[in-house]
């Protein structure tokens, strides 16, 4: 159903602000995952772990990014190894594993960001691909949709800038996607308030949750500065600031756990139902052919 | 129409003669601004007005000068007010200044039967509230020569529909107006109607956004409003939100101005309002990159209550510099591709 809930029950979700790191080969990529997510495991398992964007590209750690060709060159073995770590690491924690992103290439020698989704038993359950151009990321996809990780789960992924564009969030929001993920590597400077400017408004403008990775530190010529934070609509958070675990964004190494309740979610909707206040014959008018004129 | 109702349109006629207002503002005088305004910059002052009932036209014209003199002395060429301006109005009713000292507005028109809607209030006073709220701006942005975005009135159409109308007054005696899109709960219990357009207006300094308070909550506003080709944004605002919470607040002009790179300049009503308490911070606001700090603020005041008059510069040619430099990446395949499936699910009454 259009903008149903599909939220059906309390789901844990772990989230990680990790800097990048060289591995050899699947297998020992994939073990790291299920090391760093077994460190918050300890403490609470989790239903759901997302990885910072591009922290695979530590499988090919002397990867030129500026140069497409080389991001081409390695293409095909670093899905293989991305595929594969992400299906172990699922497998292993019997949960829903998000392991980051990776760069691939077109045809065209233009580059895209794909992430994949994996269920509790390391299957493939969804794919994505950035939506909107950024510096590098300059071929991009038409398609979106929520994905069905877990009975009565269903998220959507927010690659790179696409946590700048709100049409994306509303699109996956009215498809039914109740927790928005979002797997960054966001370059330096990255402030507070650029970061409020992305999934945190997205979060409130839709009434879902939000879950945020970031990858930081220094990979080959650039410098990340991702931050981690899980998100809610700011009347069911302590000082209604929007943040589950606070104080805020995260900025240390390791993980946040927090526990998305869907009858706090219910609640906030049912008190204030900010989507029956939209205006679809307004947007009728306007949208989408207002996007093929030039302002 | 009976007896008593004809007696009370003519008092109220009486009472918002434009004449009234007229007299009362040449009266204290227009002294022009000195400033000449930098090419491709426009000085712009946001008001935080706390409410109170006006039960007279020259009161009204008063308050109104005061903060437009101020603005003006700051250079300013566009002076922006809150949302519900005109709704200090209430009190120039006969009968109904009295009554809103202990009641709110929804009591208080209960006591003219039970069901009757907090429009009708309005709809019976358009007429008075247009001509005081009308004359009162348009004669001073002609008698200063400044654009005066008025905030906004609850004004009835012919076909009586009312509806939260913001307002845009030139110094060449231009009248521009956008119906608030996006109501919020307690508009829609008083009866009101929201519009279905948007509009960007050229103006001898820049083209310019005027929608109302909610319909900053919903992305798709700015958006349009961006497309359409507005560089600067007027938001009048009144949030019944108390205590306020800053965290909420960012949840509009802020994040909008953001993702469409637009000025956003945000009047806001404060204080004990027709049975609401209302706070918010007037405010200028930029993209990111255009701000000093970095925060995308140019100026707020200090407080979400009492009274301030924020200014600041808006650097147009700055902004159109940083829309070549940084040009928005939109997806319009992506978005013909879903938004009329996702809409047309809300179009038929869907929620969450």
């Amino acid at each position: 159903m259009q903008g149903g809930a599909t939220l059906e029950r309390d789901f844990i979700v772990a989230t990680f602000r990790l800097p990048p790191f060289a591995a050899p080969d699947a297998a020992s990529f994939g073990r790291a995952l299920v090391q760093a997510a077994e460190s918050t495991a300890q403490r609470t398992p989790a239903d759901l772990y997302l990885f910072p964007g591009l922290l695979a590209l530590g499988l090919v750690p002397q990867l030129d990014l500026a140069d497409p060709k080389a991001v081409a060159l390695a293409d095909g073995s670093l899905k293989d190894a991305y595929l594969a770590a992400g299906s172990y690491a699922a497998r292993t924690l019997g949960a829903v594993v998000v392991p980051g992103t990776i760069y691939l290439v077109t045809p065209q020698d233009r580059v895209q960001q794909y992430a994949a989704v994996f269920d509790r038993q390391g299957n493939l359950v969804g794919e994505q691909l950035q939506t909107h151009k950024d510096g590098t990321v300059q071929a991009t996809a038409d398609e979106i949709s929520p994905i069905a990780v877990d009975a009565g789960v269903k998220v959507g992924l927010l690659l790179g800038r696409d946590a700048w564009y709100p049409e994306v969030s509303r699109i996956l929001s009215l498809q039914g996607a109740d927790i928005l993920l979002a797997p960054l590597a966001p370059g330096t400077p990255y402030s507070s308030e650029e970061a409020l400017w992305g999934l945190w408004q997205e979060v409130q403008q839709n009434q879902v949750f939000g879950v945020e990775s970031g990858l930081f530190g220094v990979m080959g010529e650039r410098v990340y500065a991702g931050r981690a934070a899980i998100l809610a609509p700011c009347e069911m958070t302590e000082d209604e600031a929007g943040f589950l675990p606070r104080p805020g964004y995260f900025v240390g190494t390791g993980a946040q756990v927090a526990t998305l309740r869907v009858d706090d979610l219910q609640k906030v909707r049912r008190d204030y139902p900010l989507l029956r206040h939209l205006n679809p014959g307004l947007y009728r008018k306007y949208l989408p052919l207002i996007y093929r004129r030039q302002p | 129409m009976n007896l008593r109702d004809i007696t009370l349109q003519f008092m109220l006629r009486m009472r918002s003669r434009p004449a009234r207002v007229v007299r009362r503002l040449q009266r204290r005088g227009f002294r022009h601004r000195v400033r000449t305004p930098e090419v491709g910059v426009v000085r712009a002052a946001a008001v935080q007005l706390e409410w109170r009932l006006c039960e007279t036209a020259e009161e009204f014209a008063d308050l109104v000068y005061d903060n437009v003199r101020e603005a003006v002395a700051q250079g300013a060429e566009l002076v922006a007010f809150p949302e519900d301006t005109a709704t200090l109005l209430v009190g120039v009713m006969p009968g109904l200044g009295p009554m809103l000292r202990n009641l709110t507005v929804d009591e208080a028109v209960r006591q003219i039967g039970e069901d009757v809607q907090v429009a009708e209030l309005f709809r019976l006073m358009g007429g008075a509230t247009r001509r005081i709220y009308e004359t009162t701006f348009a004669t001073l942005a002609r008698g200063y020569g400044v654009h005066i975005a008025a905030g906004s009135a609850l004004l009835p159409l012919p076909d009586q529909r009312v509806l939260n109308v913001g307002h845009l007054f030139t110094p060449e005696g231009r009248i521009l107006r956008q119906a608030k899109c996006h109501l919020i709960p307690l508009e829609e219990e008083w009866g009101l109607t929201a519009g279905e357009d948007l509009e960007v207006f050229d103006t001898g300094i820049g083209r310019i956004g005027l929608p109302v308070c909610m319909d900053a909550t919903f992305f798709e506003t700015f958006r349009i409003l961006r497309q359409l080709g507005a560089e600067i944004v007027v938001l009048p605002m009144a949030d019944p939100e108390y205590p306020y919470s800053p965290w909420k607040a960012l949840r509009g002009i802020w994040p909008r101005v953001q993702e469409s790179q637009v000025f956003g300049v945000q009047g806001a009503l404060v204080g004990e309002a027709l049975g609401m308490r209302l706070t918010g911070h007037a405010g200028i606001y930029a993209p990111l990159a255009l701000t000093e700090r970095g925060d995308g603020r140019l100026a707020v005041s200090e407080r979400p209550e009492g009274e301030a008059l924020v200014v600041a510069d808006l650097d147009v040619a700055a902004l159109r510099r940083l829309r070549e430099e940084q040009p928005l990446q939109l997806n319009p395949a992506l978005y013909e591709r879903y938004f009329p499936r996702v809409y047309s699910g809300f179009w038929r009454g869907g929620s969450h």
